[in-house]
């Protein structure tokens, strides 16, 4: 039987059950935002663009922001049955791929993965595996079978988290 | 962005941009690598960016991408995108010293690329201007090697846009017998697309019917 | 007469197209900047009889390094390369005091006609 595999394209999220895999090609300064309840077998991927909603009046797509985003990961997971004390999390990208030139800001990749940080700690989501910064983009596909994340750079993989 | 604000005129006024960039652009590489390039058979396209990877021919082409912002009258980012696995061959060519690995250029091999990628976007840049009279200046290019999708990623953050509306001008060029494809992406801000779209309405003294 | 010349591109291939034109024709390289900035310092330093200066560059821009150099130095001899689509910058950096310009990519000619122009 051929296992589902779902893109989530950027700005976007999407939440499943075992068997059948989340997938999101080319995170570049964008971090990839997994959370997963073992017990349930369940989880959920955000393509997360920018840190903060904060500045916005109008929210078309939750995930764009790192805050919204995970507010809405969590609510989908609950209704499918998660239950909060079981989540983890694991994140990946926030590369620095266009080197500022003026090294005067913080390059967006990297406000991109405090951000996401920040809203994991604040829901008391333990982040139990990241691979994040660098300079070069990522290709993740999540298992929701197990949790386990597969990377790859350059189309090649790279390794698991 | 409505793509259909885009009629036939219009595209037809694109295609020659495009065949009138393609020109400038095959030219300017001639001169670069000192032998006669020719091109061929280019597609101008205007393309919502989902769509891009797949006109790359799948989903995650390795590339190397030269990138640029653009403003003046019009704001957003231009891309010349090269098939990774050629651009050793195309820095040799420019260098006029072999280069093994694309993944290792040397720095004289970076910089001819960069340059290279900043030339061909100021020809097809004039000749997009010879139509719609708008400035348009690039500026300082940088180049990342990675997989395509990841370079448009970074590119819709920069924009803070999710959806973006690309002109897309693809161009062969051939030396020799060698054939290598090059694509050039002109991403406008939401704010200048619309100006985009009026000064080519007017240009070609058609109504503005949105 | 050998001519000094100081290269500013941040482009360190344009920087060696442009010496091997110029050195192939008797002409002396002898200082290079990689941005504005660093060639406002360096032609203090170096006193060249002709700057070939870039337009667009990170750290401070052509027409900035012109307007800075020709303030103290009022006689300096500067010409701008752009790039095609450009050109609208050129006219800028001569209101700013550069002499000429050439256009980006390079014919060997039509840089030394602008060279042995602008040094008159």
């Amino acid at each position: 039987m051929a296992e589902e595999i779902c893109a989530v394209g950027i700005a976007e999220y999407m939440v499943g059950r075992s068997p059948g895999k989340l997938v999101a090609y080319g995170l570049g300064s964008c971090v990839g935002v997994m959370l997963y309840d073992r017990v349930k077998k369940a989880g959920g991927l955000a393509h997360v663009m920018l840190p903060s909603s904060r500045l916005y009046e109008k929210i078309p797509f939750p995930a764009k922001f790192a805050d919204t985003a995970i507010e809405a990961l969590l609510k989908e997971m609950k209704t499918i049955g998660c239950s909060e004390e079981k989540i983890i999390s694991k994140i990946v990208g926030g590369a620095n791929m266009f080197a500022p030139l003026s090294s005067n800001s913080i390059p967006i990749g990297l406000r991109n993965i405090s951000a996401v940080r920040e809203k994991l700690l604040e829901k008391g989501i333990p982040l139990v595996a990241e691979e994040v910064g660098g300079t070069q983009g990522r290709t993740v596909t999540f298992d929701l079978e197990d949790g386990r994340v597969e990377i790859r750079k350059l189309n090649f993989p790279t390794g698991w988290l | 962005m409505e793509l259909e604000n885009f009629n036939d005129f219009q595209l037809d006024a694109l295609r020659e941009i495009g065949n009138v960039g393609a020109g400038n652009a095959a030219t300017a590489l001639s001169q670069m690598v000192g032998r006669r390039v020719g091109m061929s058979v280019t597609k101008v396209l205007v393309l919502p960016t989902e769509a891009i990877a797949g006109f790359l021919g799948g989903l995650n082409q390795n590339v190397a991408a030269v990138h640029m912002p653009i403003y003046g009258e019009i704001c957003g980012i231009a891309l010349v995108f090269f098939p990774l696995e050629r651009i050793n061959e195309l820095s040799g060519m420019l260098i006029g010293k072999k280069e093994e690995n694309p993944l290792h250029l040397s720095e004289m091999g970076e910089s001819a690329i960069k340059e290279l990628g900043s030339i061909l976007t100021g020809a097809y840049l004039s000749a997009l201007f010879r139509f719609v009279h708008i400035q348009m200046i690039h500026g300082v290019p940088g180049l990342a090697l990675d997989m395509a999708q990841a370079v448009l990623d970074t590119v819709l953050v920069e924009l803070e846009q999710k959806e973006e509306i690309a002109i897309v001008i693809e161009t062969e060029f051939l030396e020799n017998e060698k054939q290598l494809t090059g694509s050039f992406f002109l991403l406008p801000e939401a704010g200048s697309l619309k100006k985009l779209f009026t000064a080519f309405s007017k240009s070609l003294e058609l109504p503005n019917n949105g | 007469m050998g001519h000094r010349v100081m290269l500013v591109d941040d482009a360190s291939f344009m920087r060696m197209m442009l010496k091997n034109i110029l050195v192939g024709s008797g002409y002396e390289v002898i200082g290079e900047a990689d941005n504005g900035a660093k060639a406002v310092e360096q032609f203090k330093l170096l006193k060249p009889d002709l700057v070939i200066m870039d337009i667009i560059m990170p750290e401070m821009g052509g027409i900035d390094a012109v307007r800075e150099i020709v303030k103290s130095n009022p006689s300096a001899k500067i010409l701008m390369c752009s790039s095609m689509g450009q050109q609208s910058l050129v006219v800028e950096a001569i209101q700013a005091g550069a002499k000429d310009f050439i256009v980006k990519p390079f014919q060997p000619s039509n840089v030394l006609e602008a060279v042995k122009k602008a040094l008159g």
